[in-house]
């Protein structure tokens, strides 16, 4: 995924933190540890209704898990953070190996250095808002972080600086979830494990906070492990995804792939597919507003691979080893954009009047039943974005398909949800080029 | 009253507040661990070491004064013959404090086991993963979480030990100067047929009670409650 705040320079919140690259933990622990992989899993633990049997490895900084509820999920993530017995296989984040049952290693959850960040946040009710950020200090301080400057940083990127006197008792649930990554963050955590932080906030709110954890995500270069079962928080933060189904990965790779992926959607509980591309404004036309759409160099290889894959039409239902690891996006360093070039001309789509100011983040997220495809240019429609593209996948299923399009190389591909009928009337299939017109008033800002 | 009674008064005050401290500061620390760990912990005995440390609260006092009077005698286990010394308890006031710990124990152990079990032990795993070690997490974490629930029974421990009077009196008797606590002073006076004394000692007893009630509610609102 790209970010654009990144190659930009440094954002308010990065600058703020006077530059992660400099703080040690984050130097030897963020990314890459032997084979380039920031996750090595491969654990398993009995469970009451199965085994709990997971095995991936991940180049992707920002990893998703994501499933149906009772897939196990968060028996994963408690597994990693070692807060479960009778946990066997191995763990490495990094370089840090937290278990290793053959060889008898098994880390203390103290030790692992975790930042774990529960749906329900987990408040210290004996602490005020400050002394529950403060709370890990001592850790922060033996990781080399500084733990009044982290506080001060992370206040200000969650905007939480006027609840620190408070009492736990008396915050909103969005207030409890910041206080809760911000308590994570203050801890100067070598990894975070994120369990749907956001699940018990209503849809709204949600919608408010995934832009606070897109700044997150840029202001700290620690790997995190994000479990959702929310389509567009998955694709707004994650540069790999793996599929949870009864204890078992079912399928991991780029997200957008994944979850256009018609065995793999209904597993959202949602009843819409939908893309989410990150962007920046351009600029306002008093009733519309264009967003230029962030574009990825690196990204490249990715949707070549994934329009492959996609095109060899195969599914993901066979264990994951297709994906294993492989397909997703390389870790990008966070902290220097050096590895990344400006976009090109860029695509703009053309959306309903944004908020924000000219130039900030925002993510446009597309219903994939709202697209209509056409094989010629149209003319004399009142859609605003008519956008050439090419098919990089079609995917069938018994009642509906999916069609994945791709605008431009480094732009994530965008789903689009037709009729069977209308693949063989349109002869879809990879590789053709096609025309997507989407209204304004389609393209759903999240900012 | 007269001088002689005020100083009789002050006497059985002051070694009642004595022997109960004394008991209540010398379970606290057992009887909260034994507490956490019967909230916490799933081990083999588990049930039977519940139901031991329960015996006071169902058995009349003066078994529990006369088993610990068998513990203790001259040809006890723990008297003058098997020790080869004496630890001299038996009728002193550290006998009347002995008794009433022994009393007050089980009433303090299964109010923090109640305290422990109301705190999420999920917040206890929050505190792990932010670096706290199984003792840190205690002593930082369960410990002030559970403050309410621990105050209220110590305060219920401090009350039934100043009320301890059938244990008491087995093993410390009622000795005036030396034994005799409000609770045995009342027993002595009533039966002696000095209503006055009685009355006043009652009064002293409610007023102990009402005050220590009173504080432990205040310190577990300053504990836990609102901040600004």
């Amino acid at each position: 995924m790209s970010d654009v705040g990144n190659r930009r320079g440094a954002t308010s919140a990065s600058r703020a933190l006077g530059g992660a690259s400099g703080d040690p933990t984050f130097a030897s622990h963020a990314l890459g540890g032997r084979g380039g992989d920031t996750f090595a899993i491969d654990v398993r633990l009995p469970l009451d209704r199965f085994d709990l049997a997971v095995c991936f490895q991940s180049a992707g900084r920002v990893v998703g898990v994501f499933g149906a509820s009772g897939s196990g999920k968060t028996s994963l993530l408690e597994s990693i953070a070692g807060l479960r017995r009778g946990v066997t296989g191995s763990i490495r984040v990094g370089d840090a190996l937290f278990l290793d049952s053959e060889a008898g290693r098994r880390m203390p959850p103290e030790a692992r250095g975790i930042g774990y960040v529960p749906q329900d946040g987990l408040l210290f009710p004996h602490l005020s808002v400050r002394g529950n950020l403060r709370s890990g200090a001592a850790r922060a301080a033996r990781a080399g972080v500084d733990p009044a400057e982290r506080l001060a940083s992370v206040a200000s990127l969650l905007e939480i600086g006027e609840l620190l006197d408070r009492g736990v008792g008396s915050l909103s649930g969005g207030e409890r979830q910041r206080v809760a990554l911000g308590r994570a963050l203050c801890s100067g955590p070598r990894l975070l494990l994120l369990d749907e932080p956001l699940a018990a906030l209503d849809l709204p709110l949600r919608r408010r906070l995934l832009p606070v954890l897109r700044r997150l995500r840029s202001a700290f270069p620690t790997p995190i492990l994000l479990v959702s079962h929310d389509p567009v928080e998955v694709q707004a933060l994650c540069d790999d995804l793996v599929v949870l189904d009864a204890g078992r990965v079912i399928a991991h790779g780029d997200p957008r792939a994944v979850l256009s992926d018609p065995m793999i959607y209904p597993l959202a509980e949602v009843d819409m597919v939908r893309t989410v591309l990150p962007g920046r404004i351009e600029r306002h036309d008093g009733a519309t507003s264009t967003i230029r759409l962030a574009v990825e160099e690196r990204g490249t290889a990715l949707g070549a691979a994934s329009s492959d894959a996609d095109a060899r039409g195969d599914r993901v239902d066979d264990g994951g080893e297709r994906f294993s690891g492989h397909v997703g996006i390389e870790p990008v360093p966070h902290h220097d954009g050096a590895e990344r070039v400006p976009g090109h001309a860029g695509i703009r789509l053309v959306t309903m009047p944004a908020s924000g100011v000219v130039g900030a983040e925002v993510l446009v997220s597309i219903a994939a039943r709202e697209i209509i495809l056409a094989l010629t240019p149209p003319a004399g429609l009142s859609a605003r974005n008519i956008l050439p593209a090419t098919v990089s996948a079609v995917r069938v299923d018994a009642a509906r398909a999916l069609v994945s399009a791709v605008l431009a190389n480094g732009v994530p591909p965008i789903a689009i949800e037709i009729t069977r009928a209308t693949v063989q009337e349109m002869d879809l299939a990879a590789g053709r080029a096609i025309h997507l017109i989407i209204k304004s008033a389609s393209c759903r800002l999240i900012e | 009253m007269s001088a002689p009674i005020a100083a009789e008064l002050w006497e059985v005050v002051a070694l009642s507040l004595r022997v109960a401290s004394v008991a209540t500061l010398a379970t606290a620390a057992p009887a909260i661990l034994l507490g956490f760990v019967l909230a916490r912990r799933e081990f083999p005995g588990k049930g039977v070491v519940s139901a031991v440390t329960s015996l006071p609260l169902v058995l009349p006092p003066t078994a529990i004064g006369f088993l610990l009077l068998r513990l203790l005698a001259v040809d006890g286990p723990l008297g003058r013959q098997a020790l080869g010394f004496d630890l001299e308890i038996l009728l002193t006031w550290r006998a009347a404090a002995l008794a009433a710990a022994a009393m007050s124990f089980p009433l303090v152990a299964r109010t923090a086991r109640v305290a422990f079990e109301g705190v999420d032990p999920r917040l206890e795993l929050a505190a792990r993963t932010l670096g706290f070690g199984p003792v840190a997490t205690f002593a930082r974490f369960s410990l002030p979480m559970a403050a309410r629930g621990l105050l209220a029974g110590l305060v219920l421990g401090f009350t039934r030990a100043l009320g301890e009077f059938g244990a008491s009196v087995t093993i410390a008797g009622n000795i005036p100067g030396r034994t005799r606590t409000l609770a045995s002073a009342i027993f002595s006076a009533q039966q002696a047929g000095d209503q006055a004394a009685a009355s006043a000692y009652m009064l002293i007893s409610i007023a102990i009670g009402f005050s220590a009630v009173l504080l432990a509610e205040w310190l577990a609102r300053e504990s836990t409650g609102r901040r600004p």
